[in-house]
């Protein structure tokens, strides 16, 4: 008989228990990735909340847009030049933290590009003051979505283990267990008939 | 010793009477608010250059591919507006030429303040989009010294700022924009006191220069840097300068300011500030308020020097709103945005 989730069942009472210990601790593995399921999935949707802000956001970004494209013609390339010079350049630290075992990628604005001076008119201080805090959001909205894929991915792929466990693995350990038993019992059932027949040559019956 | 005087102020008064007449004569070449919302109606770059070529601006765009570069067109337009008024510069008589060379040396404090930019920062500088020069040796304080080497005594307050900021510890850029806008202010100031200048062309240059310190003030404002506001008392209204230094936020300078002595200007933001919410149009409006102005004071005096002035400003002025329509076109600012900036900005809706 072919369980291909168990390998090669060897019908002895060793290999039952074995395999008895295994199906067990499966178990036990199935529960504790539901578990993580349950939390992985509660994490999602407590974020999944949060993913309305990508279309605030976008609405906010296409409002920044115009609003620089009115000041660049408004102020013109050289005013954009000379804020330009006043810029740094933006830079970012990303950490991660661990959730249940999924890295989530956390970012910190170490420096905002723009640096206002009243030397540059008005739209423009305007326009960049709103692309800089627009980028607060986006990178927010860039760590929400991030974390949202990882922890799907890692959703998916522990339903995908749970599933496997409960519907595949442990199943055919045991019907691999009820296989042994039942060839255990009928080899029970031989050796007490030989037994018994040796018993009665011996007895001379 | 009066013969000679009275000769000299008959002359004086010859070309002052024949530059009027010459800016009559130039103002026709102007484009009209409505040759503006023209360009406004452009399909496509084709028309719009056909509707340039149909102005005076045929010399510098010929071909398509004149507008191509955004740079190039700023350059362009600049370099028009350059020369229309350096032609009627050629023509006035010495006060005039101190006062307006004086006013357009805004122009030169800026293409300065770009190179010290670039040198602090250790970049390239700007290629220049500003042809020339009004105050002649602007450009060149950068590296003098002392005051000796100054080519002329109008150049001292600039030279003065950027003195002050050498000594400054911090060298904070704030600091060197607030000193030389106080440097534009005290030059602009020195020659408003020029005899020989009627009353209405100084009080319009007066309130430019009020208006733009206001302006630089609250732009301070809305970057966090209102302690530099200080730099700026000696050359502003005690009251106006009151207000701004002790303001929370621009719109509090603002609704405190339409209180003022002065409101005009302040009314006229805050009421675009009420519909736009983004001030996007501060500089439209304090140059929109001054045109206006200048406007009715050349109707009242259609042969003197506010006519000149009216013709300088206009001409400005078309420089910005023909930027503003290209560059606008051409980077997909809706039709409908800049007829309503044009509107807003544009004192000839009025006219």
């Amino acid at each position: 008989m072919a369980f291909r989730a168990v390998g090669r069942v060897a019908p002895t009472k060793g290999f039952l228990i074995k395999l008895r210990r295994r199906v067990e601790f499966f178990k036990m593995g199935a529960e504790t990735l539901e578990m993580k399921r349950d939390k992985l999935i509660k994490e999602l949707s407590a974020l999944q909340g949060r993913l309305v802000e990508r279309k605030e956001l976008e609405k906010d970004m296409l409002e920044v847009y115009e609003n620089l494209k009115v000041a660049y013609a408004i102020a013109g390339v050289e005013e954009i030049k000379k804020a330009v010079l006043l810029s740094q350049p933006f830079s970012i630290k990303v950490r991660t933290t661990s959730l249940m075992g999924v890295e989530i990628p956390e970012a910190e604005i170490l420096q905002k590009g723009f640096k206002p001076s009243p030397s540059i008119q008005a739209p423009l201080i305007s326009a960049l003051d709103g692309l800089q805090r627009i980028m607060d959001k986006l990178i927010a909205v860039v760590m929400l979505e991030a974390a949202l894929e990882r922890l799907a991915i890692e959703v998916a792929d522990t339903m995908r283990r749970v599933n496997t466990l409960r519907k595949v693995i442990i199943p055919e350990h045991e019907r691999a267990i009820k296989y042994i038993e039942e060839r255990l019992e009928e080899e029970s059932l031989e050796d007490f008939l030989r037994i018994k027949k040796y018993r009665m040559l011996k007895r001379g019956v | 010793m009066s013969m000679f005087r009275g000769k000299r102020s008959f002359l004086v008064m010859r070309s002052r009477l024949f530059s009027v007449i010459r800016s009559h004569g130039l103002a026709l070449h102007l484009l009209s608010y409505e040759d503006l919302l023209s360009f406004i109606d452009s399909k496509d770059l084709d028309q719009l250059l056909d509707k340039l070529r149909d102005a005076e601006y045929r010399k510098f765009f010929k071909t398509r591919g004149n507008l191509f570069d955004n740079r190039e067109i700023e350059a362009r337009i600049n370099k028009l507006m350059y020369e229309r008024i350096f032609y009627i510069l050629s023509l006035l008589d010495e006060g005039m030429v101190g006062m307006v060379r004086a006013y357009l040396s805004k122009y030169d404090i800026e293409r300065l303040r770009r190179a010290i930019y670039a040198r602090k920062f250790e970049l390239e500088v700007p290629k220049e989009v500003f042809p020339a020069e009004f105050l002649p040796g602007t450009y060149q304080l950068l590296d003098m010294k002392s005051k000796r080497e100054l080519p002329s005594k109008d150049l001292e307050p600039i030279f003065n700022a950027l003195e002050e900021w050498q000594r400054s510890e911090e060298k904070d850029i704030t600091l060197l924009d607030m000193l030389l806008e106080r440097s534009y202010a005290e030059l602009l100031r020195k020659k408003l006191k020029t005899r020989r200048i009627d009353k209405w062309t100084k009080g319009l240059f007066r309130k430019y220069l009020n208006g733009r310190l206001v302006i630089v003030c609250l732009r301070a404002i809305y970057c966090d840097e209102s302690d530099r506001i200080s730099v700026m008392q000696e050359v502003m209204d005690p009251e106006t300068y009151e207000i701004l230094s002790t303001a929370e936020s621009f719109e509090d300078a603002l609704s405190r300011l339409t209180l003022s002595k002065h409101p005009r200007l302040a009314k006229r933001i805050l009421e675009v500030h009420r519909k736009i919410k983004e001030p996007l149009l501060w500089e439209f409006i304090l140059f929109s308020d001054l045109l206006e102005e200048a406007s009715i004071t050349a109707r009242r005096n259609f042969v003197g020097a506010p006519y000149i002035v009216w013709y300088i400003l206009r001409t400005e002025w078309e420089a910005q709103a023909v930027r503003l329509l290209i560059i606008g076109k051409k980077e997909g600012v809706s039709d409908e945005t800049l007829r309503e900036i044009l509107g807003i900005a544009s004192y000839l809706t009025k006219y």
